[in-house]
This record gives C-alpha cells, structure tokens and sequence, in this order.
C-alpha cells in the first residue's frame, strides 16, 4: 500500500449549473407520527461532494434507507437528472445508475457467502455482458472480477473464494469495485471507511475525490468530521433529523461543525 | 494469505453428510447389538434387500424417483431460504392433476397425451406452491405454516375427488385408471418389478435444477435472497418476486413428482398413494445440503433404506423401524453440524490454546 502517494486535490470548482441530485422537503415519520427525517431539502451538483455530517444516530440510516428505496419517505420530493425518484423500489433506483455504498457492509453491501466473482457483479447481474437473456455468462464474471481484483488491489486475490474469508477492509474494496465499475452519475457513501486502517482510509479518500473530479455527484455520510472537512465540497450539518445549516468548505472548522453538529448553534 | 485448493472446498461440502450416514449407521448398528441380534447381518441383508437382485434394485430405484422430486422442491425452497414443508400436497395435486388427464378418454395421440398429463401435474403443483408464496410475499404469512396446512388441504381434496366425482367405482379407493396413451412406459423390467421412464426424467430434472441455480440469473438472484435477503433487495433483487416464483417452482417438481408417480407406476390415483414422500424430501434435501446432485444420492440412499426394510424384517428379523430410525439420526447429525462447528470445534481449539498458554 506504500505506493499510494498524496495526491493534491486539484482546484476544479463544482459545475455551478447541473444539480444532478436534488432532494425538497423530505420527512419520514413513523406510524406512531415520531419524526425520523424533517423537512430534508439539499441539492448535489456534478463535480461535486456534498457532506453530511453529524452525530451518528441523527437521521443518516434512515436518509440511505428512504434514497436506496428500502423504506418511502412520509412526504418530498427525491429529483435525480430530470426523473422523480420518489419512493421507487430499490430495483428502480439502481436502474438509474445509482452507487450506493452502504455502512453495514456484511449486511446491506455484501452476501458473504457468495463467492467474490459473485459479490462483484450483485445488482449487475442481470444486465448484458454478465447475463444474456437468462443465462449467466460465467466468462465475462470471471473477467470481470480478475479486472477489479486487480485494480482495486483485493486481497486474496482469487476470485472463487467465499468473501467471508476476506478481511473487512478487502470487503468494503469488493463494495466499491462492484459500486463504482457501473459507472453511476450518483454516488452516495454512508461511512464508507468506517473499520478501516490508515492506507485503506487514504484508499477510498483518494477514490472518491477522483470519481468527483471525473464528474461525479457524491453524498458523503460519515460520523468522522475530518474525512468530511477533507473531502467535501460544502457540508451539511445533520442533527435531530433536519438539517440545520450548510456550509462551504471554506468556512466550516472542526470546532465550528463540532458545535453544530452537538449544540445545533453557530461559533 | 489465504488460498485453500479447490479439491478441499468441494471435499468439505461432502465430508459433513458422509459423517451424518456414517455415524448413524454407527449407532444403528449399537441399536441392533442391544436388541440382541447380528449387527453384521444386519448389513448384509440391507445390501440385499436394496440391491441384491434385479427386482429389489429396481423397486429402489422407484422409489428414489419421488423422493428426488420431492428433495429438489425442498431443496430448491431451502436455497431461497423458505422452508417448504408442503412438498407432499403438492405432490398429491400433480398426481391426482395427471391422473384426471389421463382418463380423459379423447383420442388423443401418445406424444400429447403423456406430456399434457405431466404438465398439468406440474401446474397444479404450481399452484399449491403459489398460493403460499402470494401470501408470504403480499400478506407476511409464515409458509412453514400455510405449506403444512396446504397439504391437509390437497390430501382432503384428493381423497374426497377419489371416493366422489372421479371414483373409478364402488368399493374402490381409486379414480378411473389412466388411459396407456398416457402412460410412461417401462425402461427395465424384471418379473412383477417395473422401473418407468420416470427415472430419467428424475436425472434430467435434478440437473436442470443444478443448471438454473447456478447458470441462470434467476438461481443467482434465488441463491442471493436465500443466503442474504436484505442485501439482495438492497442491490435492486425483487425479493418478493422471487419467493412466489420460487415456491411456485418448487410446487412445481414435486407435482411433476406426483404425475410421473401416476403415469409411471401406478396408471390411476389411489387415495393417500404417498407413504410420506413429500416429508422424506425434507431429509433428502438436508442431508445433500441443498445440492441438486445431491439430491440425487441422497434420494437413493433413502429409498434403499425404504425398499430393504421389510428383507431386514423378515430375512434377519430385525424391526423395519430401525430404517425410521436411521434416517432420524441421519437428520440428528446433520442438524448438529452447526453444533460441532460452532461450539464443539472452538472450543476445543480454545482448550488448546490455554494450555499452549500455562505450558509457555
């Protein structure tokens, strides 16, 4: 891992124009009329990272169940391109060519039982080079994992092995291969380096600051203030469920969003 | 790093279920020293009775025919992580499905005849395996629960179409039999013992099953719900979609089961024909862990206990319902598999290790 250098991350400004994700007014209650989402409304443009920040437990779950289509939001609005996802099941959301990298990876991200060639294409599985009409094309899996192996440096390195056997940092490289080889226009992360070691931090860090420059529209949720300050473009600061301020990175702190993040009051 | 040949992966996948029978035989034979009787024997005279001769070989190898349909509709369910118990309705739907068909007395030609009969028996299967995968998938019911009461309701049905609107004549607990049009035809046959056609079909079967889950993309995504359901629905897998259908394939094979029974063996329906097939397949499909080739194996390994049990009790005098028990241990050493891997093992490891601890 000693060849990943620093790589200084270049000035391109966000596209001011093209909001590629936009979010109004999402709220989610539960039955009992106990808010979980309040009033949610934020937009991501391409070239962009937009953090979340906040205590974990403020909404962040329940934000990537209701965008990932596992649970419809109470009332709002989700606008991705010019298409209406609101409370789409989760096939319809990743047939937009959505990335999504969940926080629970053993449970949401990876079937451990599967083989790693399997895990590689889940959610891919039923497009064209891996399936034609219904049969699977175990050719192009198995090309397809030795490619991704390969670029993402997933140890070990043999593609028929069970992925419980592989540690957790290799499982989340096996979730951003299989997520960022579909090239989606809209990544959103949810702690994406949560149990990982230093290189592997700096490995995703690096990864997703270059799928922003390539492009990309990124929601970055994490409980780590300095991944956030770090990469994002500006940072919203989530607590309670609402979101009670956005700032640009340029004046957000870590004492200024610690303050926010807890007391929900401005420095 | 880790790199294990692939021989021992495949290998392990065999060696817990070898284990189960050989520990089971182990114990049957300590059961059979206690009753007072020749263990050795006792082994002999299963041999003999399973396959000594042609007519015992063939009567085994028509039983392993349910008994694969049955394991692979189990089987199949457990892959997708649904425990269909209702293998045994299903079966008798098929059967009594294939059974109709084949009285019908229009002179149909031979090649539509039979596949009309076998086909229909497959649907109707179907559909006793739909109905409780709809109502898992819209309404959240426990398919352990409607799958079980669902077989109370086809044995009814059937029993009450034999003995009412389909009943061959008085005094008979059978419908008309089947016209020869739709029979299966007989692929080996010895004095009265016949063996159908049925077990290539059976073969064929089982291997498609092995083709679909693991070649297909509808056995990726029913192996995917089955291993981890919220991961799958969370990569864009439609859950639900695939419980009907699976249950609705799993139906499927053991009313296939049921029509080939009929057309094969029998040529008309009996009321309660099935000794408890669809309930075998639970064992069947446990002890070949789920695998479709498997099945094939374990399915025989089953009917022979099944076909030798009246040659243990009348050749070496030892109680058929040794064979019951057997297969109640096979099940019991494979059910603790989890058991010795996940208590037994580490903690003799654990052992060890304090001991390598006080001994450094």
């Amino acid at each position: 891992m000693a060849d990943i250098e620093w790589i200084p991350l270049t000035e391109e400004k966000p596209s001011a124009e093209e909001v590629i994700f936009r979010v109004e007014n999402l709220s989610l209650f539960t039955p009992e009329r106990f808010p979980l989402l309040k009033n949610l409304s934020f937009s991501i443009r391409r070239r962009e990272i937009l953090g979340l920040a906040g205590v974990a437990g403020s909404g962040q779950k329940e934000l990537l169940e209701v965008l990932s289509g596992l649970r419809p939001c109470t009332s709002g609005k989700v606008w991705y391109h010019n298409r209406e996802l609101t409370n789409l099941s989760p096939e319809e959301v990743r047939e937009q060519g959505i990335a999504i990298i969940p926080d629970e990876r053993q449970i949401l991200g990876l079937i451990l039982d599967f083989k790693l060639k399997e895990n590689l294409i889940l959610g891919q599985h039923h497009r064209s080079p891996y399936c034609r009409y219904f049969s699977l094309n175990h050719r192009r899996i198995g090309t397809n994992a030795q490619r991704l192996i390969e670029e993402f440096n997933i140890q070990p390195s043999n593609p028929e092995l069970e992925t419980a056997a592989l540690s957790g940092g290799n499982q989340q490289r096996v979730i951003l291969a299989r997520e960022l080889s579909q090239n989606p226009g809209l990544i959103i992360a949810s702690e994406p380096t949560r149990g990982l070691d230093l290189a592997g931090r700096r490995f995703v860090h690096l990864l997703l600051y270059s799928q922003r420059n390539n492009g990309k529209a990124i929601l970055l949720m994490s409980s780590q203030l300095e991944e956030v300050l770090e990469l994002s473009d500006r940072i919203a600061v989530l607590k309670g469920g609402e979101i009670i301020s956005i700032l640009s990175a340029q004046e957000a702190d870590i004492d200024r969003l610690g303050m926010l993040m807890i007391t929900g009051r401005n420095l | 790093m880790l790199r294990q040949p692939k021989f021992y992966t495949k290998a392990h996948g065999l060696l817990t279920p070898l284990l189960a029978i050989c520990f089971a035989l182990l114990v049957a034979i300590i059961i059979i020293g206690l009753l007072g009787k020749n263990p050795f024997t006792f082994l002999t005279v299963f041999f003999q009775g399973a396959f000594g001769n042609t007519s015992n070989l063939i009567n085994t190898l028509s039983k392993t025919i349910p008994l694969v349909f049955t394991g692979l509709s189990v089987g199949l369910g457990f892959r997708a992580g649904l425990f269909n118990i209702g293998s045994e309705g299903q079966l008798y739907m098929g059967g009594i499905g294939a059974a109709y068909i084949g009285a019908l007395s229009f002179s149909f030609p031979r090649f539509l005849h039979l596949p009309l009969a076998l086909i229909i028996g497959f649907a109707l299967g179907a559909l006793w395996g739909v109905i409780p995968g709809w109502l898992k998938a819209k309404k959240g019911v426990h398919e352990v629960i409607t799958t079980i009461m669902m077989n109370y309701v086809a044995i009814h049905f059937t029993t009450y179409l034999v003995n009412g609107p389909l009943n061959a004549g008085v005094f008979t607990r059978k419908t008309k039999d089947i016209l020869p049009t739709a029979w299966l035809g007989t692929l080996w046959r010895s004095g009265t013992a016949e063996l159908s056609y049925g077990i290539l079909i059976a073969l064929g079967v089982a291997l498609s099953i092995y083709w679909f889950l693991f070649y297909t993309k509808f056995g990726y995504e029913v192996r995917a719900v089955g291993l981890n359901p919220l991961a799958a629905r969370f990569a864009g897998v439609g859950v639900n979609k695939n419980i009907v259908l699976t249950l609705g394939i799993c139906g499927g094979l053991a009313g296939l089961g049921g029509a080939i029974e009929v057309t094969g063996l029998h040529h008309t329906f009996y009321a309660q024909f099935s000794p408890g097939y669809g309930y075998d397949g639970i064992a069947v499909a446990l002890l070949a862990k789920n695998h479709p080739v498997g099945i094939i194996l374990t399915a025989l390994l089953f009917a022979s206990l099944r076909s030798a049990d009246r040659w243990l009790q009348i050749r070496a005098g030892i109680p058929k319902d040794i064979v019951l028990i057997i297969q109640a241990l096979v099940i019991l050493f494979i059910a603790s598999e989890a058991l010795i891997r996940g208590r037994i093992i580490p903690h003799l490891l654990k052992k060890k290790k304090t001991l390598l601890k006080t001994e450094g």
